[in-house]
This record gives C-alpha cells, sequence and structure tokens, in this order.
C-alpha cells in the first residue's frame, strides 16, 4: 500500500496522537497545553476532536462510538446502533439501484451495488454487537450499577430495546429485499450470506435475551420487596426488643420450617476390605501431607519370658522403730507382769536408735490398733481424765502384758 | 448419589447449591426426588424444601406427641436465632452499602466485612451489639476482628454460610438463608408486621396536604 493510501495516512495520524485519542476518551475531555496543542488541531482538523467547555476537547461522537465497540466499553443506558436506519437505508439504495438498472445506468449500478453490499454488512455488523452489548449487559446482572432500582431501570431500558430489535427483524423478514436483489446474483449472495440466512439466529438469541431480561426484572422486583421485608423485620424488632412471636408450635398443624425432623446421628465407617473402596481411601491417603516430624515407630522384638530367671528377691531392712516395736512385743508377750512401754524406751536406747519418747508411745498405740486383736499380748493404759476436755485422757504410759490364756 | 444424600438429609442438612452442589443438582430432578421421598415415607418422614426452592430437608411426616416436643424445640432455636440473623443480614447490607438483602449463593468477603466494621463506627457498634444476643456471641477479646470472628464462626455454625475459599477467607451464604425469609414472611404474614416504608409513603400524600 502506498503512502498516497488516505486510510493508511489518516490510521498514521491517529497513531502519532494516540495519547491524546486515550486521555480524552478515558477522561472524557482533554484541556489544550502548550505540549498537546499541535496534537489537538490536528485532530480536530480530521474531525475527531469537538470543541468542550473551557479550552477543551472531547471526542466526537462518532469516534467514541467506534471506540466503545471495539474496546466493548460497558456505558450505562447504551444507545447502539441505528439498526432501523440502516434497514431504511438499505431499502432506499436497493430501490435506486433497481431504478437505476431498469434505466440502465450501469455506472450508477454498480455505485449502488457497493453501497448495497456495505449497507448489508452495516446491518450485520450492529446487530452483532448488540447482540454483544445485550449479552454482556444480562451476564453481569447490571453490575455497572450497585442499587436495585437502578438495576430495575437499566433493565428496562434494554428490554425495550431487544423488543424494538426483534420487532425490526420481523418486519424485515416479510419484506421484498431478497426478491428485489435476485436478479444480482453477487448482491443475492451477499444479501442471504450476511443477512437473510443469519437473521433467524440473531432473532432467537434476542429472544432468549429478552426472556431473561423479563426474568431479571421479576427477580429484581422480588429482590428488593425481600430486602424491605428484611429491614420491616429488622426495624419491628429494634423497635420492639421484647417482642415474640405467638406459640406456633402449638397449632394443630404446624408449618413446613417448624416440623424438621430431628437429626439423627449416622456413623459411617468404610470397609477397607471391599475392592471398591481401594481408590477412594487411595484418594483420601495421598491427600495426607508428609510432614518431617512423622516418625516410624520401631518396636522392640517381642522378649521370652525365662523359668529360671536366677534373680534373688532383694528385700528392704528393716526400719529401727519396726524392729523395737517387734521386739517390745515379742518380750511383752512373754511376760506375765506386763512391760512397760516408757520403761523399755529408757532402757533400750541402742536399739530405739534416738527415737523420740512420744513417738515410740505413738507407734506402740498404732501397732497395737492394727495387730493387737491377733497378737500375743495385753495391753493396759495408765491414763486419766482430762481435766478441762471432757472424754479425753492423758496417757502417762503403756504396760503390755502376756494374754491370758 | 442416594446414599450420600439420604444420609446428609437424616443428619438434618439443609442440601443446597452453596453446600453440597453436586448433591443438590441430583436432588433437584424428579427421579431422586421420588426415589428419596420414597425412602423417607418408610421412616415417617417427607423431603421439603424452601419457598425459593433454594434447599431441601426433612420434614416428620406426621406431628404426634413425640414430634411434638421436637416442634417445640424447632421454633425455641427459631426464636433464639432471628434476632442474630436479622442482625448479621443488616450488617452485611450496610457494610457492602447495598439495598439488597443477601441471597442464597451470594459471596460474603471477610476481609471486605473486616474493614467496613473497622472504619466506621456505626457497624463496629453494629457489631458489638451481637453480644447482647447470647452467650454464643461473648468474646474474650472485644475487638473488631475477634468480634466478626465469632459472629462468622457462628453463622456458620447455624449453616447460613458455608466457606467456599480458606485462603481468600471467602464465604456463601446458603439454602439456608431461604429457609430463614420463609419464616420471616410467615411471621410478617401471620403476626401483623408491617412495611413502616411502605405505610409512610402512604401517609405522604395527607402530610404533603396538611404542609
Amino acid at each position: 500500500m502506498s503512502n498516497q493510501d488516505p486510510v493508511a495516512m489518516l490510521l498514521a495520524k491517529l497513531a502519532a496522537s494516540s495519547d491524546i485519542i486515550s486521555a480524552a476518551y478515558y477522561q472524557g475531555r482533554i484541556h489544550k497545553s502548550d505540549e498537546n496543542v499541535r496534537g489537538i488541531e490536528r485532530l480536530r482538523q480530521l474531525r475527531l476532536l469537538s470543541p468542550d467547555i473551557r479550552d477543551a476537547f472531547q471526542l466526537r461522537a462518532s469516534f467514541r462510538h467506534f471506540l466503545n465497540a471495539a474496546l466493548n466499553t460497558e456505558r450505562l443506558f447504551s444507545m447502539g446502533a441505528n439498526i432501523g436506519g440502516y434497514f431504511q437505508r438499505l431499502a432506499n439504495l436497493v430501490e435506486e439501484h433497481s431504478i437505476a438498472f431498469q434505466e440502465g445506468r450501469d455506472a450508477d449500478c454498480e455505485r449502488y451495488e457497493v453501497e448495497i453490499r456495505e449497507a448489508i454488512s452495516d446491518i450485520a455488523d450492529a446487530i452483532d454487537d448488540e447482540l454483544i452489548i445485550l449479552q454482556a449487559q444480562v451476564a453481569t446482572r447490571f453490575a455497572a450499577v450497585s442499587t436495585i432500582a437502578e438495576k430495575k431501570r437499566q433493565n428496562l431500558h434494554y428490554q425495550q430495546r431487544t423488543q424494538e430489535l426483534v420487532n425490526l427483524l420481523e418486519s424485515f423478514h416479510f419484506s421484498d429485499i431478497g426478491e428485489q436483489l435476485e436478479g444480482h446474483e453477487e448482491l443475492a449472495l451477499s444479501f442471504r450470506a450476511l443477512l437473510a440466512d443469519r437473521i433467524p439466529a440473531f432473532r432467537e438469541s434476542l429472544l432468549s435475551t429478552l426472556e431473561l431480561l423479563n426474568q431479571y426484572l421479576f427477580e429484581f422486583r422480588k429482590i428488593e420487596e425481600r430486602a424491605k421485608r428484611v429491614r420491616a423485620f429488622a426495624l419491628h424488632l429494634n423497635r420492639n426488643p421484647d417482642w415474640e412471636p405467638k406459640a406456633w408450635d402449638e397449632v394443630a398443624d404446624p408449618e413446613d420450617w417448624l416440623k424438621c425432623a430431628s437429626p439423627l446421628s449416622i456413623q459411617s465407617s468404610p470397609d477397607v476390605s471391599a475392592p471398591e473402596a481401594e481408590e477412594t481411601l487411595a484418594a483420601i491417603a495421598r491427600t495426607i501431607p508428609a510432614t518431617a516430624g512423622t516418625r516410624n515407630k520401631k518396636t522392640r522384638p517381642a522378649g521370652q519370658i525365662e523359668d529360671a530367671s536366677g534373680n534373688t528377691v532383694v528385700e528392704p531392712p528393716e526400719s529401727p522403730i519396726r524392729r523395737a516395736v517387734r521386739i517390745y512385743f515379742k518380750e511383752a508377750g512373754k511376760s506375765v507382769q506386763g512391760i512397760s512401754a516408757r520403761d523399755w524406751w529408757a532402757s533400750n536406747p541402742v536399739i530405739l536408735d534416738g527415737i523420740k519418747e512420744e513417738i515410740w508411745l505413738l507407734r506402740v498405740l498404732s501397732e497395737h490398733d492394727n495387730k493387737g486383736k491377733a497378737g500375743k499380748w495385753f495391753l493396759r493404759l495408765e491414763a486419766k481424765q482430762h481435766p478441762v476436755f471432757d472424754g479425753n485422757v492423758l496417757v502417762k504410759d503403756v504396760i503390755a502384758s502376756k494374754k491370758a490364756a | 448419589m442416594f446414599e450420600q444424600v439420604a444420609l446428609r438429609l437424616l443428619e438434618g442438612a439443609f442440601i443446597c447449591e452453596s453446600s453440597s452442589p453436586e448433591a443438590f443438582r441430583w436432588l433437584s430432578t424428579e427421579n431422586a426426588q421420588e426415589d428419596i421421598s420414597e425412602f423417607l415415607d418408610k421412616i415417617g418422614r417427607c423431603l421439603a424444601k424452601t419457598q425459593n426452592d433454594q434447599a431441601y430437608y426433612v420434614t416428620w411426616k406426621r406431628i404426634g406427641q413425640n414430634e411434638r416436643t421436637e416442634v417445640k424445640r424447632i421454633f425455641a432455636s427459631i426464636k433464639q436465632t432471628f434476632r442474630p440473623l436479622i442482625h448479621f443480614i443488616t450488617l452485611c447490607m450496610e457494610a457492602e452499602k447495598k439495598d439488597i438483602s443477601p441471597a442464597p449463593g451470594d459471596r460474603l468477603e471477610y476481609a471486605m466485612l473486616l474493614k467496613a466494621v473497622t472504619e466506621n463506627a456505626h457497624l463496629l457498634e453494629v457489631l458489638r451489639e451481637f453480644g447482647m444476643m447470647g452467650k454464643e456471641f461473648t468474646v474474650t477479646e472485644a475487638s473488631a476482628k475477634g468480634m466478626l470472628d465469632k459472629v462468622i464462626q457462628q453463622m456458620e455454625r447455624w449453616g447460613y454460610l458455608v466457606l467456599v475459599n480458606r485462603e481468600q477467607e471467602s464465604y456463601r451464604f446458603t439454602g439456608k438463608l431461604d429457609y430463614y425469609y420463609q419464616i420471616i414472611d410467615f411471621l410478617m404474614e401471620n403476626e401483623g408486621i408491617t412495611d413502616p416504608s411502605s405505610q409512610e409513603q402512604e401517609d405522604m400524600p395527607e402530610q404533603r396536604r396538611l404542609v
């Protein structure tokens, strides 16, 4: 393509001012400055920028629409293409082509044929673009707006637009453009391939979108209603902190939501021997992470009990007081007169090995309490009543003697 | 799938798209519903669904003396639940700045909720009010995070939220929420609870005339 090609020249100029175009598109306007003044003037000359207020410029509508369509930018209450106008233009062109053909104006016919082919493409592209926009809006449930009221208005707008398009396609279906083009093979082929054959598919897509939009409107109304009810109920609870519902559990036939069956505690365990469980168990095993802390537990091999171990039983040595008590009661068990525990304590300091007298006496009494019934001795207390604490006695000595036969 | 679904239903679960998508889709087929209903019928139970078909659960077939006790227990539990739950729903709506009440399947981002309650004193107060609604919401650490964690944990335990992404701390409202909305609808219709906003709208022409 030579440098003189106007499309290439235009695109080169656009590329040179791409930063200005981008800023004007995303910011909505661009202010003139010393840096961008030349670029702005160049774009104005190409009729791509229009003056805005306060020394600013904005993209021309046709160019902005082109960018919107190319970038699939979501616009609120998007206007869409004037498809009705495109249809009317096509009908006019076909009419004029027919007249030129009848009058034998070949050059005009050729020009009209080019225009008709473009008009057919315009319509097909416009419907395609329209469907993309509608499907994007429907898929996101009008995500660009947040409140339910806005969503409802957006929904209504697109619903109306879709319905208009459906009506337009239906009326086009009954027009005679196809018949008028039948004598011109190339045009008839373009018309059928690009438009007529695609109309049923376009119509189906639009109708399903319309159905979704109708459904959404219904849902939005329900959502709105539910939000209102939630707020009303919350307000009611706030205003009436002591409010309790009536005894709905006592009515003869309670509501379904009250009849929830009590949960059963069901425990199931896998049959590890079943072959069909193997895959599932293996999958579970694979999910268990291998941790460094896990160690194989090593067990000591089982030992054997030997009949003759050869071990000797080691008995602990007898304590001095136990030995003293044993000797005292042995001697006392042989004495008819009896042996005073205090006297015995005084006369056997070696055996008693420094044990205090009161401890010794308590130990003698304790031994008698534990083994006195089975022992061979009789115990007598030398005691008197306590002067102050009734029921208590003061033990002065303990005398053990041989038990009478 | 039959065994899995039947067991879950008998355990008292609400089967919905958020908590068990496969089971829910299976149970949404006519054949599956017939099979499950036939089985439940033999053990004195029925398959029920919430008003907008968002969840399936099991109800008693007949209400006798024993079942009556259970009905009373359910009602007591509902009475204990509805204040904190409506409080939580309102908190979510205010935090997300939406005029739409959450629906089953809606996502709830923990990070968003925590940011909202941390930055907004009013929402923090709303969160604090949970402490007055029962010992389930009592916390040992009264920080925004501590309180919010407790609330989320309780909602999860009651079956209204399900964790869908542990890393992102993202939750989803379950179909049981539809069950709760059903209860609200019933109580509003049968207890004479009206929507004050519609009442105010009705009053407005008269007020304007007087002004």
